[in-house]
């Protein structure tokens, strides 16, 4: 009998080889049978080298894993690649005195003449996981908001007060980008920013001096403050970001500015409001003034030369009439929007519901269209300014009507209830909604989710209503799906905790 | 001086402004009368040294002497007191509307873009200062 070694890998050249290696390595034949471990496999798992060779492999997992083990076996063996083993699973090792710890597996495989060989590198994870645990424990149990970063930006760990501030459940921030959680308008100088964080990381405040804003789920924007620290762990280096919402704190400063008298200050104020009071005055006769005459031009050239003109020729010059008009609706939202911003605020008691069926009157009396269903709850009141909500609801019952028109019959639903301090309204249409996708877009001025050739307007109506409603320290947000309706809310301080 | 009063006194500094508000009381059927002074200085001429107008038709903001100030002197003189003056601007500040109100303005409206919608604007306007609440002559 010749025995034929050519090609045979020599196994004490391989046990060599594996010995050497600086973390624990097992080789398995095709049936699971243990052919060669290292020094750091036995001392990982507790065993002598004699115990384990030869034995099934399985005598190093927990018995829970045992019984699926061979079948995953043989798969791998039959699509035989390197790769990390046991994908997306946590998975654990079992060492002679009977304790599981935590592991990590690259598998690889070793084609020889009599049958594949698995090389498996096995490293321990128990001191990584500790740190991680202990992170988790300590970022749950903080009473603010807690998001761990990792280097590339992605959301590693949440805690309960961060998926209240922001509306998302764990499982829909973890991995995702942090931008996410950011305003639009922060975004595109906010990846620069942390990477120079990161070249000199240091426990610190963000933003220094910026007012910060974080955006929720339902495309609201919280006013925040973050505190920064670096943490380094086994897997690396996270960024962890505590949260603080200040909406609350915003408006106390507020009162303390309008209340404490300080003349420096109120001068300081009352520049800034001269200056933006000069610049909506040059929006609203500057402008209005070439644009008005730009539409009377028009008209009159129509009017007194229609004879002159062809068909193509009155077309044009409708175009031109039609666009300074709009250009006119526009600057007197803009200007709107800027009187909104500096107004004072009366705040009076707000009897809701008669306020939002006065506005139902009046859109009913305008008819438009004629066919709207109006489901009016009784709301609870609220307080605030009395001109500012009238804009309000005038908005939102105009935008329900507008996006609900082709429906049959249009419907609109509006309630309201009090939840713990707050009151919260609802404004819901079954219009033709819109993907939550663009929530974020919903409150920006000029930002418009629908063609304006579908639905005309400005797109200033609901960035009116967002700066009432924050300048009330309410919230807003809304819920719409495409084609399955739209439903606005809002939320303000109840009665009882404002005065 | 035995002229007849203009109907209207237009003060409007803008001459586009001014052409088309004369487009549109003519097409109001009130463009016959209507004398149109350019700034604040011409227009207290104007109020003082011709019979008073029915209506006065007064912008705002001009240079030199501005609407506010014109108000204030023909609200202040006896001759020229009971010519209701209807400020027509572009500016839509409350500032302006609570400084005209008080200068004795009889209205105060906001110049629309569009030439429609200001149209009928100014058909009202004319309509009840000449037609429904007349003014004593002086």
């Amino acid at each position: 009998m010749r025995r034929i070694r050519v090609n045979r890998p020599d196994s004490r050249h391989l046990a060599l080889i594996v010995d050497a290696a600086p973390i624990a390595i097992i080789v398995a034949d095709a049936d699971g049978m243990l052919r060669i471990v290292n020094e750091q496999a036995q001392k990982l798992f507790g065993y002598e080298r004699d115990e384990l060779l030869g034995q099934p492999v399985e005598m190093l997992l927990p018995s829970r894993f045992r019984k699926g083990h061979p079948g995953l076996r043989s798969a791998y063996v039959e699509a035989a690649s390197s790769r990390p083993m046991g994908a997306g699973r946590e998975l654990f090792g079992l060492r002679k005195d009977g304790v599981e710890f935590p592991i990590e597996i690259g598998l690889n495989p070793f084609p020889t003449p009599d049958g594949l060989l698995v090389l498996a590198a096995v490293i321990d994870i128990s001191e990584r996981k500790q740190v991680e645990e202990h992170l988790r424990l300590i970022i749950d149990a903080a009473p603010n908001a807690k998001v761990l970063v990792d280097t590339g930006g992605r959301i590693t760990l949440v805690n309960a007060e961060a998926e209240r501030l922001f509306g998302y459940t764990r499982d829909e921030l973890l991995d995702q980008p942090v931008d996410a959680l950011l305003p639009e308008r922060f975004r595109r100088g906010h990846a620069g920013m942390r990477a120079s964080y990161l070249d000199a990381p240091s426990t610190r405040a963000m933003g220094a001096g910026r007012d910060l804003y974080g955006l929720r789920k339902d495309g609201g924007e919280v006013p925040i403050e973050i505190g920064l620290g670096p943490i380094d762990t086994p897997k690396g280096q996270f960024v962890l970001a505590s949260i603080i919402d200040i909406t609350e704190r915003k408006h106390a400063e507020g009162l303390r500015l309008a209340s404490a008298g300080v003349l420096a200050h109120n001068a300081e104020l009352e520049a800034l409001n001269n200056e933006l009071e000069s610049f909506s005055y040059s929006v609203s006769h500057d402008l209005r003034a070439p644009v008005r005459a730009i539409n009377g031009f028009a008209r009159m050239l129509q009017k007194r030369h229609a004879g002159g003109l062809d068909a193509e020729g009155k077309r044009l010059l409708d175009v031109v009439q039609n666009e300074s008009t709009r250009m006119g609706v526009l600057i007197d939202d803009i200007l709107e929007l800027s009187r909104l911003g500096r107004q004072e605020i009366r705040i009076t008691r707000l009897d809701m519901s008669a306020l939002v069926r006065e506005v139902v009157r009046e859109h009913s009396a305008r008819a438009e269209p004629s066919n709207a269903v109006f489901e009016l709850e009784a709301l609870p009141p609220a307080s605030g300014d009395l001109v500012q909500f009238q804009r309000v609801w005038d908005n939102l019952v105009s935008n329900a009507l507008k996006y609900s028109r082709n429906s049959r019959p249009p419907t609109i639903r509006i309630w309201g209830e009090l939840d713990g301090e707050n009151v919260v309204y609802h404004v819901a249409d079954n219009g033709v909604g819109f993907d939550m996708k663009y929530a974020n877009k919903l409150f920006g001025v000029f930002s418009r989710l629908h063609a304006s050739e579908e639905f005309a307007g400005t797109g200033v109506g609901l960035a009116i209503v967002y700066r009432v409603i924050m300048r009330h320290r309410g919230r807003i947000w809304a819920d719409a799906a495409v084609d399955r309706g739209a439903t606005f809310s809002f939320s303000l301080p109840s009665v009882s905790t404002h005065e | 001086m035995n002229e007849e009063p203009a109907s209207i006194l237009l003060v409007e500094d803008n001459p586009q402004d001014a052409e088309i508000m004369l487009h549109v009381l003519r097409e109001n059927g009130f463009g016959n009368d209507v004398e149109v002074v350019r700034d604040g200085v011409a227009a207290i001429d104007f109020a003082r040294n011709h019979p008073a107008p029915r209506l006065m038709l007064l912008d705002l903001k001009m240079p030199k002497v501005d609407g506010i100030e014109v108000l204030g002197a023909l609200k202040a003189d006896e001759r020229t007191r009971s010519v209701p003056i209807v400020v027509l601007t572009s500016s839509s500040q409350e500032s302006d509307v609570r400084e005209a109100y008080r200068s004795g303005a009889n209205g105060y409206v906001v110049k629309p873009v569009d030439i429609d919608a200001f149209g009928k604007i100014v058909g009202a306007i004319g309509a009840y200062w000449l037609d429904v609440n007349r003014v004593p002559r002086q």
